[in-house]
Formats: structure tokens, sequence, C-alpha cells
């Protein structure tokens, strides 16, 4: 069997608010290998910020299980946390506000290695730092710089420098090149993919850019209101998309080919509220392909090896 | 932008000097001519009001009557003219800036101190606790700053400690508020997030990333209430609950000048130039604060 480092298993979350409950999380699945990638996507508003907030218990889930190499980390008190999140990092989407302005770029890498007393001594701190700098391909005369002075590629990397600081094994990317100019985006994206087999990292990478997460992923589990539709390898995924939504989405990507006519699968209408949805499939009003079953919730089932898909269609295949 | 990948050696990384945020607010701060102003006055008057103190006997040229010479008009030997006990006005102007900016300064400590707490708790924990502080400080500021001033005093006697306890509690509230305000956006931003989930706790997180990041609309608040409490100050004086009597406070030298302010009004005058003057210059010295504390004004 492969070697699962986390596992997340009905997580649930949902906000009340004063016009209803908004269902940001409703009931998703999915695990991640150790050393791997998982992809998540979808548009805004699905949900999956939430689930790598959730994921690090910086909201707490309404109801589910996260397993982090087998503890249960929903049930985890504060030292419990501590130490958890010294395995488990952020990386955030915009580093522009993810970067304290008042601290210098040393001060803001070194802030996880004292906080979790890693090193003690200034001198072994500051090498720790220089050391964290070289690595995600930061110059070092950038030591005493305040994020300010940096531009958008530069601050994300002091973020993915602090992330490393306290030696994680997995890290959640909250969307981290969607706010970098595409030319940088590549920059980063490579220097996740360098860190990943260097220091066998594990990854959710949460995005809403298709290319990114072909480039990055192995695995990948689209969202859509809430819940994942479709899970599948990259690869297959790309090849053979299954859910009416993935398909829309797949044929949305651009491709640079004057020639190249390409059929253009428009989604109609707006996506629904997360409040209070209906109990059908939350796609159903927007699919093409609707049909009675639909009234009803799909399950994520397997369709082949490894690929998953909550779709009605499936079964009348 | 090329990727480096070497490491710097520690003296290599010492060779680029950090700069000191102090240092660099200074560098923007000299850039304004009404701050530089500003400071220059304030600190003018504090080393007149040392010098003063060393100066001047109090109980020969500060409290002592000469009748024969009451009610001069300004003139070479005295700039200020004297008042109707015959004692120099420049001298006690002069001697008064200590009352005024001591209980300036002491209690806009105290206020600042409690009030900003309050404030950085009530704006990071939210929800009840926030609540609760707030209500506190409304009930607070319904009671007329003076006559809140005037209860302060009748309860703890009149002295230079209690007016300048009065003053501080009375401008708590003030100060909760503000940095509760400053705290609000400062919460939202991911760099708190991102401390949470560097493991830093409530206490670090408040006073390592909030605290610093809401300080500009404090630090004002700061010069303004210095500016504020010497205003509290010399309204209570004027009433009669500062500063005892004979010492010159200008509060007190105001309200002693006024049954003569229609035939000698250089005995008003005088001293309310001398507080509007104070408590302008502290102004000046918040604003050019505010703008050379803000970051992302830096080049």
């Amino acid at each position: 069997m492969s070697d699962i480092i986390l596992e997340v298993d009905d997580l649930v979350k949902h906000f009340k608010t004063r016009r209803g409950t908004v269902r940001a999380v409703d009931g998703i699945d999915f695990s991640v290998e150790r050393g791997k990638t998982l992809g998540l996507v979808g548009e805004s508003g699905c949900g999956k910020t939430t689930v790598g907030r959730t994921i690090l218990r910086l909201i707490e889930p309404t109801s589910g299980r996260i397993l982090f190499e087998g503890r249960d980390i929903t049930k985890l008190h504060k030292s419990g946390l501590r130490s958890y999140r010294r395995e488990m990092q952020l990386i955030f989407q915009d580093p522009y506000s993810s970067l304290d302005p008042r601290k210098t770029v040393s001060q803001i890498i070194s802030e996880p290695i004292i906080a979790n007393k890693l090193f003690r001594s200034k001198r072994e701190v500051d090498d720790r730092v220089a050391e964290l700098m070289a690595t995600v391909g930061l110059a070092g005369r950038l030591f005493n710089s305040y994020p300010h002075e940096l531009d958008g590629g530069r601050r994300q990397r002091v973020g993915i420098a602090r992330a490393l600081a306290v030696e994680p094994k997995f890290i959640v990317c909250d969307e981290p090149v969607s706010a970098l100019d595409v030319s940088i985006q590549a920059q980063i994206l490579n220097l996740l993919k360098e860190l990943q087999m260097l220091f066998g990292l594990s990854y959710i990478f949460i995005t809403h850019d298709l290319s990114v997460v072909h480039h990055i992923s192995d695995e990948v589990a689209v969202m859509y209101l809430g819940k994942i539709v479709e899970k599948a390898p990259t690869e297959e995924l790309f090849e053979n998309p299954l859910h009416p939504y993935t398909k829309a989405l797949l044929s949305a990507i651009p491709i640079p080919d004057i020639r190249h006519k390409r059929e253009r699968i428009l989604i109609r209408g707006e996506v629904a509220s997360p409040i209070d949805p209906p109990p059908e499939c939350r796609f159903a009003r927007r699919c093409d392909h609707a049909f009675d079953a639909c009234k009803e919730h799909p399950e994520l089932r397997e369709v082949s090896p490894g690929h998953l898909v909550a779709c009605h269609l499936m079964d009348s295949q | 932008m090329a990727t480096e990948q070497r490491k710097y050696s520690l003296d290599e990384i010492r060779a680029y000097k950090k700069r000191s945020l102090a240092a660099e607010v200074w560098r923007n701060y000299k850039k304004s001519p009404s701050a530089m102003v500003g400071l220059f006055v304030v600190l003018l008057l504090i080393i007149v009001a040392i010098i003063a103190q060393f100066t001047f006997d109090y109980s020969k040229d500060i409290v002592q009557q000469n009748v024969r010479n009451r009610l001069q008009p300004p003139s070479a030997n005295h700039p200020f003219g004297t008042d109707q006990y015959g004692r120099d006005i420049f001298i006690r102007v002069l001697y008064g800036a200590k009352y005024s900016l001591s209980v300036g300064i002491v209690s806009v400590a105290i206020s600042c101190a409690v009030g900003s707490t309050l404030g950085l708790i009530a704006g990071y924990f939210g929800g009840a606790v926030e609540n609760l502080i707030l209500r506190f400080c409304e009930i607070f500021m319904g009671i007329p700053s003076v006559l809140l001033g005037i209860a302060i005093m009748a309860a703890f006697g009149q002295s230079l400690w209690v007016l300048m306890l009065a003053t501080g509690l009375v401008y708590v509230p003030m100060f909760a508020r503000t940095a509760r305000a400053a705290v609000l956006p400062v919460r939202d931003q991911e760099y708190i997030e991102a401390a949470h989930v560097c493991g830093l706790n409530d206490f670090q997180i408040i006073f390592g990333h909030v605290l610093p990041n809401s300080m500009a609309p404090i630090i004002v608040q700061v010069t303004m209430g210095v500016a504020n409490g010497i205003l509290t100050a010399s309204h209570l004086s004027f009433l009669g609950l500062g500063v005892p009597v004979p010492a010159p406070e200008w509060g007190a030298m105001l309200s002693s000048g006024r049954e003569f302010i229609r035939d000698y009004p250089y005995l008003t005058f005088f001293p309310g130039l001398a507080i509007m003057i104070t408590v302008l210059a502290f102004n000046l010295v918040g604003d050019g604060l505010r703008d050379a504390l803000d970051p992302r004004l830096k080049q």
C-alpha cells in the first residue's frame, strides 16, 4: 500500500450566518501520499481555501476527521497543536499581506525558529536564516530588507522560507502563485517542485488555475460548492474528464494555437448560493445533462482505478 | 530574477547593515518643516522647564508678593508685566511649564498604558470581551471629562499627582477606542494567521505583530493626548481644582487673572498663549509622527 501522510474523512465546515447556514465544505474525503501533491481546484467560493485552513486548524471543522500520520488532529489541544504545526505549514496566496510590513526578512524567517525554540543563540538563528534564504534563492543582501522593498516573487520566497524554517513534512499551498506575474509564477512553481524533491515534502496545492495544477500536481480534486465532484491522477483527469463541470473547466484552458478550433463548453447561469442548498446535485441547475436522478445528490464513486466521479451520468452509462 | 543558491556567511550578511526603524522614522520625520518646528518648541519647553526649576527660587521669585509692583504693563524689567500681587508673569509662565508638561506627559502615560492595553485586548479577542470593554468605555465617555476630573479630585484631594491621575483616567476610553479601531484591520491580515501557524502564542502575536502595526494612530493619540491633558489640567486648575493656588500653573494663572481681563489683559494673555503654543507644538509633532510612521511612505 502507498504511504498516506494525510487523510481527510468526511470533513464538514458550516458557517452560521444570519441568512442561514453556509455549507462552505460539505463532507469531503481525500488523502495525500507522502511526497506527492494533491491539487485542489475550483472557482472562487467553492470552499477550497476553507479546506486548507481547516487542515491547519486555523478554522475549526464542524465535523469530520483529519488524520495526519494516523493521528486525528481535530482533537488536538494547545501544546499538541503547536507541535503539529511544526510538521504542517502554510504558504499564503498574497505575499503582500502575509508578511508583517514592520519586520525585516530575517525577522520574518526567524520567527518560527525562535517560537519553536529550534535554535537558541542569535548566531545559530542567523545562520539558519541564511541557509533558508539560500535554499529558496534569496540573495543574502536582502537579510535586513523590509518586505515592501521586495518584488512579489521575492516576497513569496520569504513566505516559503518561513514555512520551511520548522522543517515541515507537509505544506498547504493556498494559491501561492495566483498573485504573481506569469513569468515569476513558473519560477516559484519550479522552486516548490525542487523543494519537494529535496525535502520529501507533501503538498496540497490549492488553485483556480488549471495549467498551474497540471504542472505541479500528481493528483487533482475538483471542488464545486463544498463538494469534491471529481478526483483523479493528473494525466487521467486532463485526458479523460468525466464530470460535466470538469469538462467545462478544461475546455476553458487557453491553448496558444491560432488554428486550434475548440469546442468551448459554456456553463449556464451562476454559482448557486452555498447557503442552505437543496439536496439535489449541486451542479444540476447549470448542467446540460441533468436528468431526473440529479434530484438526489450523487456519491463520489470510483469509475476506473484512482478515478472518482460524483455524477449520475456515470450510472446510466 | 536570477536565482541565487549560494549561502551567505554571517560576516557577509553583517555587511548589509540593518537600518533601525527609529532611524527610518527620523529620516521621514525630518522632511516635514512643521513637524520640526513642533519638535523644536517641545524640546525648548522641556529645556525651559528644567532650567527654570534651578534658576528661580520658588519662594522668592515665584510666589513672593510685591504689592508696590502690582499690575505693571510689559516692560524691559517685566517682559510679560506683573500680576495683581506684583509677581513677574514672565518668570511664572516659564516656571509653570513644568506643571503643564509633567501633567500632560504623566497623564498620557497613564491613559495610554491602560487604554491601549484594553483596546488591544478588545480588538484582538473580540466577542464578549470586546463588548464588555467597549460598553465600559462608553459609560465613562458619557460623563463629561471635566466633571469626571472634578469627581476624582474631590475623592482623592487636591495635589499635582491626583491631577495627573484624574487627567489620565479621563482619557482612558479614548485610547481604548483608538487602539481597538487600529487593531481591527490588522487582526484580519494574513501575517497574523501566519504567526499562528509559526507557533506564536496570543501574547507574542499581540505585542510582536498587532501592536507594532497599529502603533501609528496610538502614537498620534499620545501626542494629541499630551495636548488634551494639558488643556484638561488647565481646565481643572482654572476651576480651582488643580495644583494648589500660589503655584504658577498656567490654568490657575488664567483663572486668577480673569477678574482683571478688561483692564490688564496681559495677565491672562501670556499664560493662555503658553498653553496654546504648547498644545499646538504637540499636535504638530503628532501629525509629523503619523506621517513618518507609515512604512509605505518610505523610499
